[in-house]
């Protein structure tokens, strides 16, 4: 299953935004356009729906409240709504619809509440609310039926699939001082902090052979990178460690706070990929990798799309030259966002890049320019 | 050890160049690899790639393309300036495509039995397309990294140079493919005399 199109009415920095998606989705804009706002709906949907703390109320909390939720640009009209179709392969007619619409309660203690709720399965509407209940009883909707067991029976695939879409922008310094920043960390680890513990829950049997299969890429990406494996200090705390080809050939094993921010990054970025089945959200993953690295991901995850018996689909936000100059990228998954002083809007492509990219151009060609800001060439006259 | 550079226009050309260079008979170092992507760039840096060919064998490899004539074409190029005797302007004709094409033997393990191999690669108007059409009968996995999704709105498949490199790597011979493009010939020749040409200078 995945998301074809999606809605979005004051989420965040978007008034209004109504996008296609595909198998693999490449979200492109200027610096702040609301890129991470994008894949936030999509995890929001996930925090509302996970089978554990999930929740509207907390979804929203954890954000910071309405005020942060809501875009600054909606006078008018308070109500936030995100809405999204799902098929079962992307050429499909929608197979299901949701829609999620909630605001403050405009009186006494703003409670948030559910404004609508929709569900569609194939055409038929399986959910409307507020129904009868909601209307005797406000307080149900301060609650989605997507959190409710009881009340989503009938569309249990479908917050499963939200429930199930993974987030994992690793950064290199969380996961190498882990120890030493120690404390806190956000529910579902987006960052990668605890990344290690997340390999040590990992069956032996998968976690060897997906390691067997990173090394494999590592040692074609990393120089002089030769192995990779998994164990338990003294302490039992779980690290990654990895030999490299040396002047001293018994040079030993050197443990991740030793490894570059780049190969802890694409480690990351492969055991991502290699991870479950459901929607995977990337989140700008050129950083801290070389181009020529870069370049090679739309190919690695076509790969191993193809590999698998269900696909999973991708949504990427990118700035990358590098990563979007592979003339096979297919411009249909192409989302450009562009800012105005109304708030953040998003489009796919015209058909006059379409037939740009038709004509042999890439999307870094063709569509990276439009996300420069006009002025940036002033950037560099600061001082 | 003879110092070399290779400017090229794309990855496969680069992959070629890199397989050209490397059976030179004569020790060199590993080449210094300049490409940014696209034949403009190459262009614009001439008189780079002529001053840098005082101090190296400098090879640069661009395609012919829908061009008439590879005089004019050359003429363009170089202008009226003498050219430096270690600068190698190679052209391939019309695409490096042609040259992958030419090995019938390598192609076959690539794209399997189907389809008519070209015996004059040379004289293709388009050897990329006929390399693509070639790639649509050809095994799943190869037919998938070449040829884009049925209605993506993209020219090629997202492994084409990846797929394509590593051909040109492992099975592609320039020996076998150069008996039939007269090109790829003189590009080898050109490059073995000027290989030796520098030694004698040396002397």
């Amino acid at each position: 299953m995945l998301i074809t199109n999606i809605k979005l009415k004051n989420w965040r920095n978007f008034r209004a935004l109504d996008v296609p998606l595909r198998d693999v989705s490449y979200v492109l804009g200027p610096n702040a356009a609301g890129k991470s706002n994008l894949l936030d709906a999509l995890r929001f949907l996930r925090d509302i729906s996970k089978p554990k703390g999930g929740g509207l109320q907390t979804a929203v909390a954890e954000r910071g409240g309405i005020s942060k939720v809501r875009c600054l640009h909606a006078r008018q009209d308070p109500e936030v709504l995100i809405e999204i179709e799902l098929s079962e392969s992307v050429d499909e007619p929608a197979m299901w619809r949701y829609l999620l619409a909630f605001k403050p309660e405009g009186k006494g203690a703003q409670r948030l509440l559910v404004s609508r709720e929709e569900v569609w399965r194939g055409g038929r509407q399986v959910l409307s609310r507020p129904n009868k209940d909601d209307l005797k009883d406000v307080v149900l909707r301060t609650q989605t039926h997507l959190e409710q067991i009881q009340t989503n029976t009938k569309f249990r695939d479908l917050v499963d699939f939200l429930g199930d879409i993974t987030y994992l922008h690793l950064v290199p310094q969380l996961l190498k001082f882990s120890e030493k920043i120690g404390g806190h960390r956000l529910a579902d680890d987006p960052f990668g902090q605890g990344f290690l513990e997340r390999l040590s829950r990992t069956p032996e049997k998968t976690r060897n052979s997906r390691l067997a299969k990173i090394s494999k890429a590592l040692s074609l990406a990393v120089p002089q990178f030769q192995d990779l494996r998994f164990g338990k200090d003294v302490m039992g705390h779980p690290h990654l460690e990895a030999r490299y080809a040396h002047h001293r050939p018994n040079a030993g094993w050197q443990s991740e706070e030793h490894f570059s921010d780049g190969t802890l990054r694409l480690l990351g970025l492969l055991w991502a990929l290699l991870e479950g089945n459901s929607m995977l959200l990337l989140e700008e993953p050129e950083i801290s990798l070389n181009d020529a690295i870069v370049t090679e991901i739309p190919m690695i995850v076509d790969r191993l799309q193809r590999e698998r018996k269900t696909k999973r689909q991708i949504v990427l936000t990118t700035h990358s030259d590098a990563l979007l100059s592979n003339p096979g990228i297919d411009g249909r998954g192409v989302v450009v966002l562009e800012t105005s002083p109304q708030g953040t809007t998003g489009r796919a492509l015209e058909s006059i890049e379409q037939s740009a990219l038709d004509a042999g151009l890439t999307v870094a060609e063709v569509i990276l320019p439009k996300t420069r800001p006009a002025k940036v060439s002033q950037l560099g006259l600061w001082q | 050890m003879i110092p070399i550079a290779l400017a090229t226009e794309d990855v496969l050309s680069e992959a070629i160049g890199l397989r050209l260079i490397a059976e030179i008979p004569i020790a060199h170092s590993p080449p210094m690899r300049l490409r940014r992507g696209g034949s403009g760039y190459l262009r614009s840096k001439m008189d780079s790639w002529r001053q840098m060919a005082q101090h190296q064998l400098m090879v640069v490899l661009t395609d012919l393309d829908r061009a008439n004539c590879l005089i004019e074409f050359r003429n363009q190029w170089l202008g009226p300036r003498l050219v430096p005797e270690n600068l190698l302007f190679r052209i391939a004709v019309r695409e490096v495509e042609a040259w992958i094409l030419a090995d019938h033997v390598a192609m076959r393990a690539l794209v399997g039995t189907k389809g008519v191999l070209p015996t004059e690669p040379d004289l293709i108007l388009d050897p990329k397309q006929h390399l693509l059409q070639l790639a649509k009968r050809a095994p799943r996995d190869v037919r998938d990294d070449l040829i884009r999704a049925e209605g993506a709105n993209a020219i090629q498949g997202l492994g084409y140079n990846s797929r394509l490199a590593a051909w040109i790597d492992t099975r592609w011979n320039p020996e076998r493919a150069s008996r039939l493009s007269p090109s790829l010939r003189r590009t080898r020749i050109r490059l073995r005399e000027a290989a030796e040409a520098w030694v004698t200078q040396a002397r």
